[in-house]
């Protein structure tokens, strides 16, 4: 038994398609969330710690 | 230190983790300029998949050092024993390609690490212009970046 009127569930309705991913790329998304761009800044500031420290680690003991 | 049968096999492990290192720098490397294409592009998918592609290469890179610590333990008994140093440590000159190997690691380190410098400041620039659009659609004037004076009041 479905809600509403009688005969409602016999109705053609269309069920709203999911977007796919391809159709979302094409959705102008206007300027990035800033979220998302903490999100690139933190893990490139780890990246810089890391290389920092390869090259303390690659370079002479004079050099650290 | 003598540069015996089994330092030579230290070397040769060594070296080996050194080119893992450089192809591991070299996945970074792509991220990072995938990363600000995406940033220019507006592209959230891409830069989403960046910080995924850059955090894989950045985790494995960790690994690998920690696995070159091991190495130089076995090899000098120093696990932080810096590279370079390895030089003065023998009595004769090191295995060339060890050398390479550490000339390349050193040399696109480097340059990893300013293009990853010009991507903080990419990143703070679309910060930047996202708080300036949204000053905009708030007050409906563009915030003006301070300007120099204008020549009258400069010059008087």
């Amino acid at each position: 038994m479905s809600a509403g009127w009688p005969g409602r569930a016999e109705e053609p309705m269309e069920e709203p398609a999911l977007r796919s991913r391809a159709q979302e790329s094409r959705i102008p998304l206007g300027p990035l969330d800033p979220t998302i761009i903490h999100r690139a800044r933190a893990i490139n500031a780890d990246a810089l710690r890391a290389i920092d420290d390869l090259l303390d680690q690659i370079s002479d003991s004079g050099r650290r | 230190m003598d540069l015996d049968g089994v330092a030579l096999l230290g070397f040769a492990d060594l070296t080996l983790a050194l080119e893992r290192e450089g192809r591991l720098i070299g996945e970074l490397h792509c991220a990072i300029l995938r990363q600000r294409e995406a940033v220019a592009r507006g592209d959230v998918a891409g830069v989403e998949s960046s910080i995924r592609l850059a955090s894989r290469a950045l985790l494995t890179l960790q690994e690998t050092q920690r696995h070159r610590a091991t190495l130089l333990r076995r090899l000098v008994g120093d696990p932080a024993s810096p590279l370079a140093d390895l030089d003065t440590q023998f009595d004769a000159a090191l295995p060339e390609t060890f050398l390479a190997a550490r000339r390349r690691v050193q040399s696109s380190a480097a340059e990893v690490a300013e293009e990853i410098w010009r991507n903080q400041e990419v990143l703070l620039g679309a910060l930047r212009e996202r708080d300036a659009l949204l000053r905009e659609l708030l007050t409906g004037s563009r915030p003006t970046a301070p300007a120099d004076p204008p020549a009258a009041i400069a010059e008087g």
